[in-house]
């Protein structure tokens, strides 16, 4: 979810207006860090290999 | 000064103390203390003074009460009581109608006699490590006023050990009730989840969002639990036939020496030179993340479009980016949790209970709001869940137990600080975590003076504009 990268697009603003959220400029910084804070976190989960029988926990029991 | 839970309900069941004295009593220390921790938002005063005239013409009749009878207990604001509006933290909420009912743990602790007395603060939402609140405040530690209480159940843990109430109540989805207990010094327990139910509770995540105690010890915490629980824990088993461990790795990083040595003592004192590892910590902390952001994000996003300005700040922006987060990553996330459940049940199959740190070290001072991970400094508010939230992701019972307080003199005042530490189980073993809980703190091993000396001084830097 990187803003204004190297291409130039605005992607922090696409993906709010895929979900019709209105994204103020007082809220931008706040935002965007926390944004690149789980784009981290989302390369961490990705990077496990997971087998394809392996569900999500949907209707998690412990 | 405060007694236990236990002891004050005695003094009501056996003729000592009327209920009404008792919270009056209550009352009278909240007005005293309570401007220096800034726990309480709301003062539940005149229905449990009517609860607690009722408990004493039952008393009168000769009936029985229950083991907390006039024991006046806390409540995290994201709880319905009824009459109040359940704000979760926030002024979003400020509008709603008052709730006609309690919440089922709030009422299951009602039966048992207990009275809630206080509303208490909270991250708002309880997304945040701190309860530093824009609306309400920020709760200080009334170990030391300078330090943040932790958070999100901030305003309990503060509550317990600043000697308001003898218990209290929060909810747990990263690490809510644990870090809190742990900063103030003080025991919390999240139960294994989906054990205790959560109607009448404001959700935050919802898959990972689990309610429980505070208290100043164990047996009041075990009291506190039973209650919540609507029965006894009646097979505690002998905690010398429990197969305990250390975890190791992802766990041992970062660690003050005092919480460090504080480990060895009770590894030492148990006989036990085995350390694990949990697969993945780090990922499964990831994904505990993906998946609160996610779950929070969803849950708000159609007041996050009309009234985002309405929110705290610190959350807000938490919660939108929550929301924009593509499916992928987060069924990516689910998948990490079932996949680390089985881990986790594996481990389970050859240890019963698992010794960890809470958080790397003492509270963080309220004007450096940061903590060491990793050699740098990190936000507090982000990161005080380092070592909770991967465990969150399996569903386990985790008791917080504050250590003993250091033996040696010459302990400087941040080494006198209190620090915590996760008792872990398999599900549905909270029973073994009592075991070892209770002979730790016979053993004098766990538990911190509670509650917290009278506050000498209130620091004129609350951010907070309630």
């Amino acid at each position: 979810m990187s803003v204004n990268d190297d291409s130039g697009v605005d992607e922090l603003a696409i993906m709010a207006q895929a979900v019709a959220l209105p994204l103020p400029d007082a809220c931008r910084p706040g935002v965007e860090a926390n944004a690149s804070v789980l784009r981290g976190y989302v390369a961490l989960i990705e990077g496990l290999p997971l087998s394809d029988h392996c569900e999500p926990a949907f209707g998690y029991t412990p | 000064m405060m007694t236990t839970a236990a002891a004050q309900a005695n003094a009501v069941r056996f003729g000592v103390r009327t209920a009404r004295e008792t919270i009056e009593a209550a009352i009278e220390t909240i007005e005293i203390r309570d401007s220096a921790y800034v726990s309480v938002t709301r003062l539940l005063a005149e229905r449990a003074r009517r609860m607690a005239d009722a408990i004493d013409i039952r008393i009168a009749r000769g009936e029985q009460v229950g083991p907390l009878a006039g024991v006046p207990f806390g409540v995290k604001d994201l709880f319905d009581v009824a009459g109040e509006v359940t704000t979760a933290g926030s002024v979003v909420l400020a509008s709603d109608p008052p709730k006609e009912d309690d919440a089922i743990v709030v009422r299951r602790l009602i039966a048992a006699g207990a009275i809630p007395l206080a509303l208490l603060n909270m991250d708002e939402f309880a997304y945040g490590f701190a309860t530093e609140n824009a609306h309400y405040g920020v709760t200080r530690n009334p170990r030391d006023t300078d330090r943040l209480a932790g958070g999100s159940s901030g305003g309990s843990a503060a509550a317990v050990a600043g000697g308001l109430v003898p218990i209290a109540i929060g909810s747990d989805t990263n690490g809510s009730i644990r870090v809190p207990a742990s900063l103030c010094g003080v025991w919390g327990l999240r139960p294994t989840q989906g054990r205790l139910p959560l109607g009448g509770v404001y959700p935050f995540a919802a898959s990972l969002d689990v309610v429980g105690p505070f208290a100043g010890d164990v047996g009041d915490l075990k009291l506190a639990f039973e209650a919540m629980d609507g029965r006894s824990l009646s097979d505690i088993p002998d905690a010398g036939g429990l197969r305990v461990a250390r975890l190791g790795g992802w766990f041992e990083q970062d660690l003050v020496p005092a919480l460090r040595e504080g480990l060895d003592r009770l590894t030492g004192f148990l006989g036990i030179s085995r350390i694990v590892e949990l697969p993945e910590a780090a990922r499964a902390r990831a994904a505990s993340f993906v998946i609160t952001a996610a779950e929070g994000g969803s849950l708000h996003l159609p007041r996050l479009r009309t009234r985002p300005m309405d929110y705290d700040p610190a959350t807000r922006d938490r919660l939108m980016a929550g929301a924009m987060l593509p499916a992928a990553p987060v069924i990516r996330a689910h998948r990490i949790r079932n996949w680390f459940r089985e881990q986790v049940h594996a481990l389970f199959e050859h240890v019963d209970v698992l010794i960890a740190p809470a958080t790397v070290g003492p509270a963080p001072r309220i004007d450096q709001p940061t903590i060491m991970v990793g050699g740098k400094p990190v936000s507090a508010r982000a990161n005080l869940g380092l070592f909770t939230q991967p465990l969150s992701l399996a569903g386990m019972p985790i008791l917080a137990a504050p250590l003993a307080p250091p033996a040696h003199e010459g302990a400087s005042a941040e080494e006198q600080l209190p620090l915590g530490v996760q008792l872990i189980a398999a599900p549905g073993k909270e029973a073994s975590l009592f075991a070892v809980a209770t002979a730790l703190s016979q053993a004098g091993l766990l538990g911190f003076p509670t509650p917290a000396p009278a506050p000498v001084h209130m620091s004129s830097s609350n951010s907070g504009n309630s």
